[in-house]
Order: C-alpha cells, then structure tokens, then sequence
C-alpha cells in the first residue's frame, strides 16, 4: 500500500459522513481539515499583525519628538521586545505556516497534511502564547519583557515574572511550529501525487520543505537557551552569570546560533511563492529552476555557519571576526543567483502588472536594499560603528517587511481567489501596494541616515539632531499602518462581494491547485491524480483525482 | 565516478547554480552518497575559511 493509499483510507470508527463539511464552533476547535486550519494560520497571523502593528505605533508616536511624550522608558522597553517579538513568531511564521497549510496539499496533489490531529494541535497552542506575551505579560508586576527580542543576559536574567512567561511563551511557539514543521516534511515527502517528483516540485513547496528542517534543527537550541535562562533566574545556575563563573557571551552565541537562521526560516517561503508570482505575471517558465533549489539549500546550509557576525563588538579575536565576515558574505553568492533568476523570469516575458506581481517586485527591489545593507553589515570594520544603531533597524526592516511581509500580502493577493472563490479589488489591492511602498521607505530609509549619524536602536529619547528624520519616520509609520487597514476592508469586502472568480484567474498560472474548481472542494484530493509534471509544478497533464 | 558526481552536485549547490543536465545526472545519485559529500564538503569549507583567516591575521 503506498503513502497516498495509506492516507486515503478512513480511520477507524469513522462515520460514513467522517467527509461532510463540520459546522459552527466545532469547525474550528476541532479541525482537521488542512483549509480550515490555514485559514486558522492566517487570521491569527492578521490579527497578532495587527498588535504588533499598534505596539511599533506606540514606538513611532514617542520618538516622534525629542524627550518623553507618552511612555516611561521601561514601558517603551517593553514595547520594543513585545513588538520583535510578535511579529517574529507570532505574525510572519504562524503566516507562512497557514500559507503552507493552506497550499501544499493543493500544490502537490495530497488529500491533507499528514498528520491532521497534530495540525489542530500545533495552531491551537498559538493563541495561549499570544495571549501569555500580550494580554498577561503587560498586566503582571514589572510588566512585560524588556530586554529586546533577543533577550540578552543578564537582563533577561534579572527581570520580573513577564520574562518567565515570555520564556514560556517561547517554548509553546517552539513546540507550534517544530509540529508544523514536521507535518510539512512528512506531507512533502510521502504525500506527493503520483508524477510529483522532488526535482519538479513547486518552488514553495522546496521552499517550505528547507524552512522545515531549519526550524526542527533551531527551534530546540532557542528552547534550550531560554530555558538556561529560566534556571539561572530561579534554580541557582549560574550559566549566564559572570560571577558565578558563567559568561553572558555564551547567551549570545546559543541565540545566534538559532537566531540568523531564524532569518532564513522567514526569507525561504517569501523567496518561494515569488517563485510561482514572477513566473505567472510574466508568462514564462521560472528561470533556472534546479538553480533555484540548489541555491535555496545553499543558503540555508551557510545560515548556520555565519551566526557570530551578530556578535562583533563582544571582543572577538580578529580571525573570528573575518570567519564570520567572509561566510556571511558567501551567502549573498546564491541570494544573487535568485535575485538574477527572478529578473531572468521577467526579462521578454508578457508580463502584466496585477497586485501579487506589484508585491513581487517590490519584493525584490526592496529586498535587494536589504540585502546590500546587510553585506555593509557583515564587513567586520563597519559593523561595529553600526552595532546597535539605527542602521540595523534600517536593515532588518527592509528584510523583513519588504522581505517577509510583501510576498505575504502577495501570495494572500495571488491564492485569495482559489481560498475564497472571490476576486479581491484589483484597483483597492493596486492602491495597498503603492501606498505601502511609498510610507515604507519613507518610514525605513531615514534609519539608515539615522544609524549613520550614530542614533543608537531602542531609546525612547534622542538627541535634538535626530528630529527631522524621525519626524519623518514616524509619519511613514501611521500612513503605512493605515494603509494595512485597506488591505483588511478588501480582503473582508471581497470576502462577501467580490465577483466570482474562475477555476485559473490568472493566465499563466499553471501549478495543480489551478487545475481544479474555485473555491478549492472542501476534501479536495481525496484520490490521488495522476500527474505529468514539468519544472516548478508545471502542470502538463492530469488524470484522476476526486473531490468532495 | 559516482563519489565525484556527489562531490560536484553538492559544490554546485554551494554556489547555487547546475546546469539542467547535470541536475538529470544527479537525480540518480545515492542520498548516502550525497550526505558524505555535504559533510566533507563542509568541513573543507570551514576548514579552508579558517586556513585563510589564520594566515590573514597571522604576526
């Protein structure tokens, strides 16, 4: 019996009606099905979005002037490290986490994830966590963790119990997504349709199965490091504490060592569904498929060789500093090899410029800002002018958001259509991306002047020097933040009255989920088809397949 | 020859760049085989990087 009979056959005791659609409450409580807990993903995702959105607000509005307009440093601390990290772990990879829910099995011809009772599981322990870091952390004595997303020692050691349950959090996040990651392995691997072999495979699907194993192979060394810091605090350890012969450099390197991977594990899925975007608004196959794969694993080996350079200004010896320098600059070699891909893709295609494919390119264009940013960075010499300034705000900002964000709010864009059975408004969805990139840049690009200039990252005052660009910043931010809540009113107008969309909305998309009806059936899948696959997906020919 | 096809697949993918032939050649290759070579490779890798930096920062 192979993998996809296997999954095929109902369990046991199940009802004859086990495949009707559930209704109510107990849909979502108990689900199983792997569209109802994308979905899950990708509201708790919009909504911790959401907060950590109005937290950098809270940030924006206090630095918008020199001097304490609204908040106490200690609060504004606490701002900061709330607000890394609930996008981090509670925006941007529970969304990547709901896209691949959502989209695997479609992508790959699987009747669900493998592992379904997991899934319900891994999405459920998310909302605790949030509601540990959010809503509880902020209430207790001492309020919330302030020492940064990166938790450093000895802070972290020294704080009130809103570190103990950031700590906590942390684990049930860690163990959240270590399940969700197993379930895409396993699924990747076993489920595929017949003809769906590895090196055909949808980019996002590559993607997505890379991103696995790099969140299973760090997940555990965060959860070790934090849970050093839970003892030093109350078991008498002395891990981090210098003077009971600990060192809080150690701290450092253990979270580094999760930490730039970290990185990756939110870069690869974007660099994967601009993978199928490029190739769809341009009419052309993906350039360099097997490069594309061969770089991907590329970059996540080398991810997990350059963790140091975070750590430059810890008194490194100088053969350390150049390691770290020379690897991290390595990985630009197979992120240039995408980026030139991508524009291959583009170049002579018949491309058209719907939003997906406008979020594509500026995901490029404003990724390739980040990444130039970052080789600036790794240069041992500049680094430890910029450590800790705003220049690295600058940075990780047009990674992450420009990075991370813009191929989410693409691929929500370019798979609305097959989630729902409804087009989005093309002229509200084109007015998101233009008004985003403009209040982005005008938001993040004054950082880098600032960091240059010597404005160190998570101060709640500033010289009097600093006023115009962070005047400036500041603006960006609340225009760029009102313009999050157009994207929210199309998404839940379209949602009731977007016009019916059609199995294949968009011409050149030819992976398997555009292959079947719009909205995708209930239990689509359910009979493996039989597949004549080209490179990324490419759908040559399908035979079979039943849904219900 | 098969050792010396997985030692070139996988610096092929250090750099992030095969050519769609040699791809084909390379689906036929062991996966153990594959693993021997990262490994090696990788350590060579690391190993050279630090080869260089000693002799960089050497007195």
């Amino acid at each position: 019996m192979t993998a996809i009979d296997s999954a095929l056959q109902p369990a046991h005791g199940t009802a004859p009606d086990h495949h009707a659609k559930p209704q109510g409450i107990g849909r979502w409580l108990f689900a199983t099905n792997h569209k109802d807990i994308g979905s899950l993903y990708l509201w708790f995702a919009f909504s911790m979005f959401i907060f950590g959105g109005v937290l950098a607000l809270c940030i924006r509005a206090e630095l918008f002037r020199p001097g304490l307009q609204f908040w106490q440093p200690e609060l504004f601390n606490q701002f900061t490290t709330l607000h890394g990290l609930i996008m981090v772990f509670g925006a941007i990879m529970p969304a990547f986490t709901g896209l691949a829910n959502w989209m695997l099995p479609l992508m790959i011809g699987a009747p669900d994830m493998a592992f379904a009772r997991m899934n319900n599981w891994s999405f459920w322990l998310l909302p605790p966590a949030a509601l540990l870091l959010l809503l509880i952390s902020f209430a207790v004595p001492g309020g919330a963790a302030a020492a940064g997303w990166t938790l450093y020692a000895p802070l972290s050691t020294q704080m009130g119990m809103g570190m103990d349950l950031t700590i906590f959090a942390i684990h049930i996040m860690g163990v959240s997504s270590i399940m969700g990651s197993i379930n895409i392995i396993v699924t990747i691997l076993n489920l595929r349709a017949p003809g769906m072999t590895m090196m055909k495979m949808p980019m996002f699907a590559w993607a997505s199965l890379i991103t696995a194993y790099l969140i299973i192979a760090v997940m555990p060394v965060l959860a070790g490091v934090v849970t050093m810091v839970l003892t030093d605090r109350h078991f008498g350890t002395h891990f981090f504490n210098a003077a009971g012969g600990g060192d809080p450099v150690l701290y450092q390197h253990i979270f580094w060592f999760f930490g730039h991977p970290e990185v990756y594990i939110m870069a690869l899925p974007a660099f994967g569904i601009v993978s199928h975007i490029i190739p769809t608004f341009s009419r052309k196959p993906l350039f360099g498929y097997t490069s594309m794969v061969y770089a991907t694993s590329s970059i996540a080996i080398l991810s997990f060789m350059v963790w140091a350079h975070h750590m430059f200004t810890t008194g490194m010896p100088a053969t350390a500093q150049l390691f770290f320098m020379y690897a991290t600059m390595l990985i630009a070699v197979p992120t240039g090899v995408k980026v030139f891909n991508w524009i291959g893709t583009m170049w002579q295609g018949s491309m058209s410029f719907e939003t997906p494919m406008l979020f594509a390119i500026g995901f490029i264009c404003l990724f390739t800002v980040g990444g130039l940013s970052g080789v600036t960075l790794s240069i041992a010499a500049i680094d430890i002018q910029l450590q800790d300034t705003y220049y690295v705000v600058a940075h990780f900002h047009y990674v992450l958001v420009a990075g991370a964000l813009f191929s989410l709010f693409a691929a929500v864009y370019y798979w609305f259509p097959k989630m729902t059975g409804r087009m989005y408004s093309e002229f509200w969805g084109r007015f998101h991306f233009w008004w985003s990139l403009l209040w982005f840049n005008v938001t993040f690009f004054p950082m880098h002047f600032l960091g240059l200039a010597g404005m160190p990252r998570r101060i709640p005052d500033y010289n009097m020097q600093f006023t115009d660009f962070n005047t400036l910043a500041s603006v960006g931010a609340f225009c760029f933040g009102l313009g999050q809540l157009i994207f929210f009113a199309n998404m839940l107008h379209s949602l009731r009255h977007g016009r019916p969309a059609a199995a294949r909305p968009w011409e050149g998309a030819d992976t398997l989920e555009w292959q079947i009806a719009t909205p995708a059936p209930y239990h689509s899948f359910v009979e493996a088809p039989d597949l004549e696959v080209g490179e990324n997906g490419r759908i040559d020919a399908m035979h079979g397949g039943k849904h219900h | 020859m098969r050792p010396l096809r997985a030692l070139a697949a996988v610096l092929a993918a250090f750099f992030g760049v095969r050519r769609g032939r040699a791809a084909n050649v390379d689906r036929q290759l062991r996966f153990a085989d594959l693993i021997a070579a990262a490994i090696i490779l990788v350590a060579l890798f690391v190993g050279g990087l630090l080869l260089l930096v000693s002799w960089l920062t050497a007195p």
